[in-house]
């Protein structure tokens, strides 16, 4: 995923080129760089680094000409260096040119033109389109028909934005699968992968669908077919607002958002295929050994499915983290490995779920994005069908998929008679009722949740407790804390306290109990029994629980409709919303956290 | 688009600080509230306001008008009958809205930071139906809580929550609503909640999530949070040209210092502080931590003022503590008056309100001082304090004794 622009005017066009990089920044951020075209001469800068600091060092402010393009890049092709930074030139430097997708076709295509003379400065495959336009034209001589040619023989998908000094009033642009528009200004007209490159500039936008070419003047707009050149005719469309804040449907963050749509995935992820949940029930069932895997907050999910398994079916499954997965993983034909993933494209597990195939593992996948990698690569997959999910934290798909873990579980426990069929109805009743429990807790908690937040913004170290189950609840929870606010939370499991955290507490110490309901005595009695510990050394103790409160809390929250299995779930919702409360008063930037990235497709 | 203010509330919650006049017209940082509201309002692009008042208020009217700014919208002004509701308000203004078009609705006693409506009407714009501003606060049991589905469509609205429900957002007191609402709130007989929830029933309702600061002034201690609130904001000091600072005065943080002040040597102002037009501070006076002299006080020497809210016209005598105090307008307080602002045994001071104690939920709050009082020399003031208006205090432990 990269971001596009290009203004063509009559005025210096630097400073708002500058700003749209800025507004893009967040479809790509490894780097960025400009083409202007200045008396007959592109002048190209480009670096690694975030948009301001590129801008900074290359002073793109002080670059001068009236037509331009720029990138902000997210590297697929080529490692993030200079030279693979776009915008690329041909080695005439009479074109410039910028792109958004992947070509499938560019070693063949690379080959073919260094055999036609050609050198190439990088490894990406968009520095090929470059020189193949230079020789298209170099044959036709008409830069519009060069770019239909050249559009012709590439393969995989592409959005691209050409100068060149042979049309120094003309920028050109196409599309094949990849997003782009084109904005109409006065005297300006833009061109941009997507909205927030040229909101600054104006609302009147016309779409580009695939297969379209458009050639830009600082006055005129003219979009024509890739295949055949005929014109097509379309009227601007008039974008009243920010089309994000309507996507938002009014939420001031999508994280927010996203936590509230959580009944609805919860309802979503239990409508699954009967057929699915028995065949998948059946390879639990004959397998010997089975790996529950996922990293970050999938690891998380793993874990507590970890815990419904042994509860439910009385058999241990295995949970690790993708990442260390053949490092310690036993793997053989008997063994099953179900893999956790929003995205499906998550390299580490994507990487562990080959490397147990390569060794005859059967393998399964619960993913919410549709067509993704893993799809293709395991056996056997339920989709989790929680909609998109936007926001760069996991909130609903990691409780959809805790949901899913826990229906398995169920199943698998009637099947082996490790539950009577009294008890399974019981517990299927239980599950129905979670949507209105979890929807009564976001709407019976938030603003309780927030004064705690308000109250505990200073701290900024966390220790985040739990017991039995509660404990991957706590670790998810306190990986949330983290990812959002920058604030150190650590996870662990009450037991570790006495033997070495506890040497962390001092004075206004934040600590997070998630605390079993009182009648898991045991685990309860535990708990509290660290609460103690920590309160008697002057730490700061929140707790988030069940039925009468304590009077060892600074702050509480007790939820009084639950039931013990669903329990741990409504504690999770807990932890988001501190989360997400906590951002929103440290004014973090809560659906886009620094470095860090929706679904990590590297190593 | 057309708006609706409603001021008319007695404030009876507010006294002794609105004994003479409304709430709306409390100042602060230089201006009433709602000053503050409208300039909001104009700043969205809402030029027309129609301002509902209580008819004990109408000389608010003439003070109001000298104040007219480009910055201001035109006012319409309405008055309803006293002592009824908010609803009761809207109607009074009924024939200032086309039943056709939308209006916005706004309480006139709430402060935001910059700027909820800006956000309400980004809402409105994206969906295009009925809005209501919507926030969490510490306590919710004096709002509307409201219950929201996942496409924001408030599903329901509770009058009186109960302790379970209090944890929700709660109504702004900020709406956009169409023209023919107030047809509903007719047949409701005014009641507000009632045509609210009658309208949710029928037509739809959509929240606008308002995550900056919100303050409701209603207690008097309000007025000390909304005045914080304001200047926690500033990041830069702002001085007329025309004041005079005597050698050896020390400023420091953002303070805003406007024309005709004179600071004496010695003294100490730490920002954020807000200084009136014509104001006197004396010698070796301390002003410091959100600290605002209304237009034309005079603090004198050695005083040491600290979060408080002291308004236009006012003189505090030497050598006197103000803190976390509201001092009226025109209010002369004798030499060594001391506000303390905090109990003895740590707890949160409870103030006096309407005849019940209510925890404000401070450890630091001061004396709450109505408009003309005067108070003699040598006094001490325990938390939570109130002097109503035009109140009398001799001077104590005089000599000659008096008879």
């Amino acid at each position: 995923m990269c971001g596009i622009v290009g203004i063509i005017g009559s005025s210096r066009i630097s400073p708002r080129l500058i700003q749209s990089l800025l507004n893009l920044e967040y479809r790509g951020y490894d780097s960025c760089g400009l083409a202007i075209l200045n008396n007959g001469v592109i002048d190209v800068r480009k670096d690694t680094g975030p948009v301001h600091q590129v801008a900074e060092q290359l002073r793109f402010s002080e670059m001068d000409g009236c037509a331009g393009i720029g990138h902000t890049r997210w590297a697929t092709t080529g490692t993030v260096t200079r030279a693979n930074a776009h915008p690329h030139l041909d080695n005439s430097g009479e074109f410039a040119l910028v792109h958004n997708g992947i070509i499938a076709n560019y070693r063949a295509l690379r080959q073919k033109l260094q055999h036609a003379g050609h050198r190439f400065l990088s490894e990406t495959d968009t520095e090929v389109l470059v020189h193949l336009l230079a020789h298209k034209y170099a044959e036709t001589g008409i830069l519009d028909e060069a770019i239909r040619r050249m559009c012709r023989e590439l393969e995989g998908t592409f959005a691209l934005a050409v100068i060149s000094n042979h049309e120094p009033d003309r920028i050109f642009a196409a599309r094949h699968e990849s997003p782009l528009i084109v904005g109409i200004g006065t005297g300006e007209n833009y061109i941009g992968s997507d909205f927030n490159a040229i909101l600054d500039y104006t609302r009147n936008v016309i779409p580009i669908h695939d297969g379209e070419l458009v050639i830009l003047s600082r006055d005129s707009v003219s979009i024509r077919r890739l295949d055949t050149g005929e014109k097509i005719q379309r009227e601007f469309v008039k974008l009243n607002w920010d089309p994000e804040l309507s996507q938002k449907g009014g939420y001031p963050h999508y994280m927010l958002k996203e936590i509230h749509e959580q009944p609805n995935t919860v309802e979503a992820a239990l409508t699954m295929d009967p057929e699915k949940l028995e065949a998948m029930c059946i390879k639990i069932q004959n397998a010997r050994r089975v790996y529950l895997i996922g990293v970050g907050t999938t690891f998380y999910v793993a874990l507590t499915a970890q815990y419904y398994f042994r509860r439910l079916t009385g058999r241990h499954c295995i949970a690790l983290s993708s990442d260390e997965f053949e490092h310690v993983a036993e793997v053989d034909e008997h063994t099953l490995v179900i893999a956790f993933s929003q995205s499906g494209e998550t390299y580490d597990t994507l990487h562990a779920l080959r490397y147990a195939k390569n060794a005859g593992s059967h393998t399964a996948a619960i993913i919410n994005v549709l067509g993704s990698s893993m799809v293709h690569e395991v056996e056997m997959v339920i989709m989790q069908q929680s909609g998109p999910e936007i926001c760069v934290l996991s909130t609903k798909a990691a409780i959809a998929q805790i949901v899913i873990a826990l229906r398995l579980a169920l199943e698998v426990g009637k099947a082996t008679g490790e539950l009577s069929t009294h008890a399974f109805n019981d517990h299927l009743e239980q599950l129905n009722k979670l949507s209105t429990r979890v929807r009564r807790v976001i709407n019976e908690t938030k603003g309780f949740v927030n004064t705690i937040a308000r109250e505990t913004k200073k701290i900024r170290n966390w220790l985040f407790i739990g017991r039995g189950i509660y404990s991957a609840v706590a670790m998810e929870s306190a990986l949330k804390m983290k990812e959002v606010t920058y604030h150190h939370a650590e996870g662990i499991p009450g037991g570790f306290m006495k033997h070495g955290t506890i040497a962390l507490i001092e004075d206004g110490f934040g600590s997070i109990f998630f605390l079993p309901p009182q009648s898991e005595a045991n685990l309860y009695h535990h708990s509290i029994a660290n609460a103690e510990e920590i309160k008697s050394r002057h730490g700061f103790i929140v707790g988030f629980g069940f039925g009468e409160p304590s009077d060892l809390f600074d702050h509480q929250i007790r939820l009084d409709d639950y039931d013990p299995l669903t329990a741990p779930i409504l504690l999770l919702v807990l932890g988001q919303l501190f989360s997400y409360y906590s951002a929103v008063v440290l004014k973090r930037n809560v659906d886009r956290p620094r470095s860090l990235a929706k679904s990590v497709t590297v190593a | 688009m057309k708006s609706i203010v409603l001021t008319a509330g007695q404030g009876t919650r507010l006294e002794p600080l609105t004994d003479c006049h409304p709430k709306a017209m409390i100042t602060i940082c230089g201006q009433p509230l709602l000053a503050r509201l409208l300039t909001s309002f104009s700043r969205i692009g809402c030029h027309e306001t129609a301002v509902v008042i209580n008819p004990r208020h109408r000389s608010m009217v003439n003070r109001f008008d000298r104040l007219v700014s480009p910055a201001l919208p035109s006012i319409t002004w309405f008055e309803q009958t006293e002592g009824l509701g908010v609803g009761n308000g809207v109607l009074a203004a009924r024939t200032y809205i086309d039943t056709g078009e939308y209006f916005m609705l706004s309480y006139g006693d709430i402060m935001f930071s910059d700027n909820l409506l800006q956000s309400l009407l980004n809402s409105f714009n994206s969906i295009r139906k009925p809005v209501a501003a919507v926030c969490l606060t510490r306590d919710s049991s004096d709002f509307g809580v409201i219950y929201m589905d996942q496409e924001m469509r408030i599903t329901e609205i509770i009058e009186k929550p109960q302790q379970r429900k209090l944890g929700n957002y709660v109504l702004a007191g900020a709406f956009i609503l169409p023209g023919g609402f107030i047809s509903v709130l007719a047949d409701c007989g005014g009641n507000i909640i009632d045509a609210f929830t009658k309208f949710l029933h029928s037509s739809e309702l959509y929240a606008s999530i308002w995550e900056g600061e919100w303050i409701d002034i209603a207690y008097p201690w309000s007025v000390l949070a909304a005045n914080q609130m304001l200047m926690r904001e500033w990041h830069q000091t702002i001085q007329s040209t025309s004041i005079v600072i005597e050698s050896g005065v020390n400023i420091s943080g953002p303070v805003v210092i406007e024309d005709h002040v004179t600071i004496k040597s010695g003294a100490s102002i730490i920002g954020p502080c807000f200084i009136g037009q014509n104001s006197f501070i004396g010698h070796h006076a301390l002003l410091r931590d959100c600290t605002c002299i209304g237009a034309g006080s005079t603090i004198g020497f050695g005083v040491e003022v600290k979060n408080s809210v002291i308004m236009a016209g006012s003189e505090i005598g030497r050598l006197s503590f103000i803190g976390d105090s509201v001092i009226g307008e025109h209010v002369e307080v004798g030499s060594a008056t001391i506000m303390v602002n905090v109990r003895m045994d740590q707890a949160t001071v409870s103030v006096d309100i309407c005849g019940e104690p209510i925890d404000s939920g401070l450890k630091k709050l001061g004396s709450f001082i109505g408009d003309h009082a005067w108070i003699g020399a040598n006094h001490t003031f325990l938390p939570g304090t109130k002097i109503p208006a035009h109140h009398v205090i001799p001077h104590f432990g005089t000599y000659p004794p008096r008879q």
